[in-house]
């Protein structure tokens, strides 16, 4: 039989190569116009955030938008703590989570309905629990504290985790680590001298959307932490406040400081990213 | 896995308890009596609160039209894309960036962009359109729900792309060439052989972006904080309203609940589909 295949693909006539130019254009403006906008307005002066008709390039380039954020505004003080919550809370979750999910990899703990139930608490809206669990913090001292917040980040995050590291575990082969078991290795040791090296790239891809997801939370802390503890995203919906009035400038310069980077980061890890938003279901 | 097991239990099981021993009572936090008045809560819920059915019907129809709106604009472009992706690989970076963004940004963005006045999409709009177009999106009733659908759709339509994308290239070529020797070709190609290959992945989608439909708060909090009135406020945003806005706690128990119950039976039936799909 012949090897020679035909790369044709049979519904080429969907589109000519020009159509095809064009709606890939079209989509790529579609996704970039509405980011461009925030970027800009970011660097306009006060009178041009909600001109009418609408300016797009700033008459007069300014920063004076950022040095209100960062001053005035609490920006700063938000940036701050997102790091040190999202930061640790991913630090934590990583690392009990790695742990379930090398267990739940290897020894099938507690079967299989212990890890589809963990699964499903990521599908839980956060508002049903926030109520007891905000009387709870609250008696337990932990509402609005640094501790209480990375708590429930990293409580949250974890099925994720597990969920993501489970796959990757899966997919290293049983026999370096039976090999090392025979050679008298104990299976703590086996996880952090092969399982985790192994799985180098999955680990960092897995670290870098929980800290993503996280960093895009808005929910927790907008329930579980007052002024003080807010993170960037409550602090970017604290300038639509009735006292301060629609401050559309430093908010867009917050997005800018505290969104872009994020995104940048996230390119990084492109070849992960459908695999980590599915769950790992969708190997991409 | 004890930990995590542990951990995961604290923050559940004994807020659900809770919830339900809060359900039962009149619980409001500017009241310092709390008696038991049993089901009332999911009563008036059910029976007599117009505003909770309305936050039903605007989920569902929020929910529904933005899953239609992702899955359709992820199948076109996914299928365009299909024969060309090594080549213009590029574009799918750029087009992945909403997918990044977080939700509040998205809303806040879509509060711009959608203003009558000062918003860009009118002034867009009237450049394609003869006449100087005036679009009230974030106060007219039925438009404002449309602002939280288009402003999902454009944060998540990457995500139908991509994952659909990842399907079609997974396909099998030898399947494809087999049924276009055949004769298939146009839609009953797409529809007898395209369609059924790409189906487990599609199933998988749909799950995970439905069931975060189900739940959207931060764009309706920033883009349209569930106005004008209630006519776009969904479940958990007026669960988060009755909470932390009017503090009657045990009717925000309740509703929590009542939404627990009905997600819970989609959950169910979803991960063990997403379970059973993967690989």
């Amino acid at each position: 039989m012949s090897r020679v295949r035909t790369r044709r693909s049979p519904l080429r006539r969907a589109g000519t190569n020009a159509g095809l130019t064009a709606a890939l254009l079209l989509a790529l403006l579609l996704a970039l116009l509405p980011v461009v906008w925030v970027v800009l307005t970011s660097f306009k002066p006060e009178a041009e955030w909600i001109s009418d008709p609408p300016v797009w390039v700033p008459g007069d380039w300014t920063t004076a938008s950022y040095s209100q954020m960062w001053t005035a505004d609490g920006g700063a003080g938000a940036l701050w703590n997102s790091l040190i919550i999202v930061g640790i809370a991913t630090v934590a979750a990583m690392t009990i989570g790695s742990l379930a999910a090398y267990s739940f990899s290897r020894f099938r703990t507690g079967g299989r309905h212990i890890v589809t139930w963990i699964l499903s608490i990521k599908f839980l809206p956060p508002v049903v629990f926030a109520v007891p669990l905000l009387i709870m913090f609250t008696d337990f001292g932990l509402y609005d504290t640094y501790r209480g917040l990375i708590l429930l980040y990293t409580a949250f995050q974890l099925p994720f985790v597990v969920w993501l590291m489970k796959g990757f575990f899966d997919e290293i082969p049983l026999e370096i680590e039976e090999s090392a078991r025979v050679d008298g290795c104990s299976w703590f040791s086996i996880f952090t001298r092969f399982a985790i090296p192994l799985s180098g790239p999955g680990l960092a891809a897995t670290t870098l959307l929980t800290f993503i997801f996280g960093w895009s939370e808005y929910f927790v802390p907008l329930v579980f932490a007052s002024h003080e503890h807010f993170t960037v995203p409550v602090q970017l919906s604290a300038y639509f406040s009735e006292a301060v009035g629609l401050e559309w400038g430093p908010q867009a310069a917050l997005s800018v400081v505290g969104m872009l980077p994020v995104v940048l980061l996230a390119l990084l890890i492109q070849k992960y990213l459908i695999r980590g938003m599915t769950f790992g279901a969708v190997k991409g | 896995m004890a930990p995590a097991v542990l951990l995961l239990l604290g923050l559940t099981a004994y807020p659900f308890g809770y919830a339900v021993y809060i359900s039962l009572h009149t619980w409001k936090v500017t009241r310092p009596v709390r008696p038991f008045i049993g089901f009332d809560n999911f009563r008036e819920l059910l029976l007599d609160d117009e505003r909770f059915i309305n936050s039903i019907e605007q989920t569902l129809i929020i929910a529904s039209s933005a899953l239609v709106l992702e899955f359709l604009f992820g199948l076109v472009m996914a299928l365009l894309f299909w024969t060309a992706y090594q080549r213009v690989r590029w574009v799918a970076t750029g087009i992945l960036v909403p997918m990044m963004i977080a939700p509040v940004v998205v809303g806040f963005t879509a509060r711009m962009a959608f203003n009558n006045s000062f918003g860009f999409l009118n002034q867009i709009l009237s450049l394609l359109w003869p006449g100087d177009v005036n679009i009230q999106w974030l106060s007219d009733p039925t438009l404002a729900p449309a602002v939280i659908v288009l402003a999902d759709t454009w944060q998540w339509g990457p995500f139908m792309f991509l994952i659909l994308l990842a399907g079609l290239l997974a396909t099998e070529g030898d399947q494809l060439e087999a049924a276009v020797t055949d004769g298939a070709k146009g839609f009953r190609l797409f529809w007898h052989v395209v369609l059924p290959s790409i189906k487990p992945i599609l199933l998988i989608a749909l799950v995970l972006r439905g069931l975060d439909l189900l739940r959207t708060f931060d764009i309706v909090a920033l883009a349209t904080r569930g106005g004008p009135g209630i006519n776009s406020e969904t479940i958990t945003y007026y669960i988060y309203n009755l909470s932390f806005k009017f503090f009657d706690l045990g009717k925000g128990a309740a509703a929590a609940l009542l939404m627990l119950g009905g997600l819970s039976i989609v959950v169910f039936f979803a991960v063990r589909s997403v379970v059973r799909a993967a690989p």
